[in-house]
């Protein structure tokens, strides 16, 4: 079939259609036509607008197409899209995108040259090459390494400087610069991340070191940078013990305390003094005294450091000679300075916090032991080291010798509590009574020494602070209303056995006790005690006690008087003496027969009251029964009762207060009335 | 306090120059002249004297003395050669 010819204004028609639609190419189609059969300025003017649409299109096709090749890395066709896209469109964007892949093609290309530099031993040729790349992390890390293969060592450490070093590779390369610039203490730190058991490596390492002790021994030669030297020198000493440089450290540290002392930084000083050694010789000795003494000065941080150097160092004789030749003097000197360090525990202890008072406590224990070493040594030169603090003696391995030298010196010790309480702070179970001495009981406690946990030539000393620390723990549970362990009486029997005056300090305890819970336990252990060890003194605690809380027991309607009446005999029993009981069972017996006598006359049993009356030697008990009978007299006339009965009551009246005393003038107020009657 | 540094003296000062100290350092008025006035008392006694010296001054020469600073045979950095046992090529 032919094809309808078509006329202009239904090509018209279909292009504009296309237009609206924005497919340009058919639209552009549909206008040209039209054009060709008649021009018009308007349709050309559409056809233009057409032509740059449908370049903008391509143009669009080209980007997405280079942009494709660009993540596959294939930048020559990525760049070969760009640059069309960029014809067409000419958009700022494409340029500067063509710019950087082309600085990427050659950036590509140098890397290639680079590692084939690299590969065949041109190490600098390969670091020229890499440096000119694009600065990644790896091209970075490449450039360093060749830098440094290629003998340039400068280059290499500022290379290095700001990069992380994540494998042992460019830590060996960073280090080896640094050796290679004389920074030996800077390599061994970088190579001390490098754990290998390569010889060649360990060889070298050590060679790094011997390098470094060389170099600080010139810089001793040279300068007075102590500090320096010191640093550098002790991660030698610490990582690898000695290094030949162990003495030179120690100077250095010397030196530099020296200086330090001058710049009263005390804090740095004693930073360098820590950990403590294991020997204290004199000199030494004196150094950390005198700066435990200046920081305490300035703060109470160390107040325990202080005390445990202090004591022992004014005592000792090598640097107390030095205080002067003369005996009395030096004696002089070292109260002066017992004193100065006493000042400044009393200033903390009396604005500070609890541990300033705990260490002005164990400074009082402490001095009295050392004074009495002191004393106990004497002149004798090879004794001597051992007059020192029971916390020192500890810290610095005296303890065994000063316990040997107490047991050995028994009599020098005014009695057994004196003797088994200096050697009880010097023994294992020291701690805990320091803790006494500061009340806190719980720590005294957990502080003991297990059995079989120390030596045994300290056994007599360590089961002397266990008695005198239970013992202690218990009358504080005692204050505190607490009942006691049994095991605890065992142990303060054992106590009192080598003190009595412990034994008293219970006894007081007890008496000065007021409140019947109190009572109650002080009763409870003192009946204990009293089973174990029955003497005077608690045999009449016991009765006092048992007394006073009997009669609180009483009083409170807790206790009736036939138990009251027990108690107070079994009292009395365990002291006849005990006036307090004795006075009261006049009291008791009162109430008793008062109990009787009411219980009697309530049940009308006027048989048994007449005779508990009449018995009775207490006053009180015959009046209170002649006021009942009084009672029943003035009530009988208003009884409802006839004559007979009224005068036979009066009869069997007169009978019974007859019967308890004939001369009672009650006897004849009843008379008269039966009179009347 | 460091009666030495307030007077400005040496370790060992005879009882004239620490009073000629003292009446310097009130001239000076760097400190209080309480401060002065017992820094000069702290020194001038015998055994208060002693005492701050014990205090004040550390002498570490014999425990320096006794160190060996005799250097061992040096090694030179030209013998360090670079190792190629941490290569990762």
């Amino acid at each position: 079939m032919k094809k309808k010819p078509q006329n202009r204004d239904s090509i018209l028609a279909k292009a504009e259609k296309f237009f609206n639609r924005e497919n340009y190419p058919l639209a552009k189609r549909e206008f040209e036509k039209a054009n060709r059969i008649a021009v018009q300025d308007d349709i050309t003017e559409k056809i233009k607008i057409c032509v740059r649409e449908i370049g903008q299109l391509k143009a669009k096709d080209l980007v997405k197409k280079a942009r494709k090749y660009a993540k596959k890395s294939k930048l020559r066709e990525a760049l070969r899209c760009f640059e069309q896209a960029y014809g067409i469109s000419g958009e700022d964007w494409i340029r500067e995108r063509i710019n950087q892949l082309k600085g990427d093609l050659s950036s590509s290309d140098s890397l290639k040259a680079a590692r084939q530099a690299e590969a065949s031993g041109e190490y600098e040729k390969a670091a020229g090459l890499y440096a000119g790349t694009q600065k990644g992390k790896d091209t970075r890390f490449k450039m360093a390494h060749c830098l440094v293969r290629a003998g340039r060592y400068d280059d290499a450490v500022s290379a290095f400087k700001d990069l992380t070093l994540s494998d042992y590779s460019a830590m060996y390369d960073y280090g080896f610069a640094l050796a290679k610039v004389g920074k030996y203490h800077q390599c061994l730190n970088i190579w001390g991340s490098i754990e290998s058991d390569d010889s060649a490596f360990l060889k070298q390492r050590a060679s790094v070191r011997s390098l470094l002790a060389s170099d600080l021994y010139d810089r001793f030669e040279h300068s007075e940078d102590f500090a320096g030297i010191y640093k550098e020198g002790i991660s030698i000493v610490n990582s690898t013990g000695d290094g030949c440089i162990g003495d030179l450290v120690e100077y250095c540290k010397y030196a530099w305390i020296d200086q330090l002392w001058k710049e009263e930084q005390y804090e740095t000083i004693r930073g360098l003094l820590l950990p403590f050694p294991t020997k204290m010789e004199a000199d030494l000795l004196t150094l950390y005294a005198k700066t435990f003494f200046k920081l305490a000065e300035i703060s109470g941080e160390h107040l325990s450091d202080l005390i445990m150097f202090w004591l022992t160092t004014v005592y000792h004789p090598e640097i107390s000679w030095k205080f002067s030749a003369r005996p009395e003097e030096r004696d002089n000197v070292r109260r002066a300075l017992i004193q100065k360090a006493e000042d400044l525990l009393k200033k903390y202890a009396d604005v500070g916090d609890k541990s300033s008072k705990t260490a002005l406590v164990c400074w009082n224990v402490e001095k009295k032991l050392v004074e009495d070493l002191q004393a106990l040594v004497g002149d004798r030169e090879d004794l001597s080291c051992l007059v020192c603090s029971p916390q020192f003696a500890v810290r610095f391995g005296k303890s065994r010798r000063i316990i040997q030298l107490i047991r050995d010196n028994r009599g020098f010790f005014t009695d057994l509590e004196h003797y088994l309480l200096t050697g009880g702070y010097y023994s294992s179970a020291g701690p805990s009574l320091f803790h006494l001495e500061n009340r806190q009981y719980d720590k005294a406690l957990a502080g003991l020494p297990v059995s079989g946990s120390y030596d045994t030539a300290e056994s007599e000393f360590v089961g002397y602070c266990v008695e005198r620390v239970q013992f202690a723990c218990g009358l504080h549970c005692l204050e505190e209303g607490e009942s006691l362990p049994g095991q605890y009486i065992e142990t303060t029997v054992n106590l009192f056995n080598k003190t009595s005056k412990y034994e008293q300090e219970l006894i007081d305890k007890a008496i000065d006790s007021h409140e019947p819970d109190k009572l109650r336990l002080y009763e409870d252990i003192l009946n204990e005690l009293h089973s174990m060890r029955p003497t005077k003194g608690i045999k009449d605690a016991l009765s006092l006690v048992m007394s006073r809380r009997a009669i609180m027991m009483f009083n409170m309607r807790q206790m009736n008087s036939k138990v009251l009446n027990t108690t107070i005999r079994k009292a009395l029993k365990l002291n006849p003496e005990n006036e307090f009981a004795s006075g009261l069972l006049g009291h008791v017996k009162v109430n008793v027969e008062i109990e009787k006598l009411n219980h009697a006359l309530n049940r009308y049993k006027m048989g048994k009251a007449c005779r508990i009356a009449a018995m009775s030697e207490n006053e009180e008990v015959r009046d209170l029964f002649f006021e009942f009978m009084e009672r029943n007299l003035e009530e009988l006339d208003g009884h409802d009762m006839d004559s007979t009965g009224k005068a036979f009551f009066l009869r069997e009246l007169y009978k019974w207060c007859a019967d308890v005393d004939e001369s009672h003038p009650i006897l004849d107020k009843i008379n008269n009335k039966s009179q009347v009657i | 306090m460091n009666p030495y540094k307030i007077l400005s003296i040496n370790k060992h000062p005879t009882k004239q120059s620490i009073i000629k100290a003292a009446a310097f350092a009130m001239r000076e008025r760097k400190y209080d002249i309480k401060e002065i006035a017992a820094a000069q008392k702290e020194l001038i006694d015998p055994i208060s004297g002693i005492t701050q010296q014990f205090l004040q001054f550390i002498d570490l020469k014999s425990l320096r003395d006794r160190l060996d600073l005799t250097r061992s045979e040096a090694q030179t950095v030209s013998s360090l050669e670079y190792l190629s046992c941490f290569d990762l090529s």
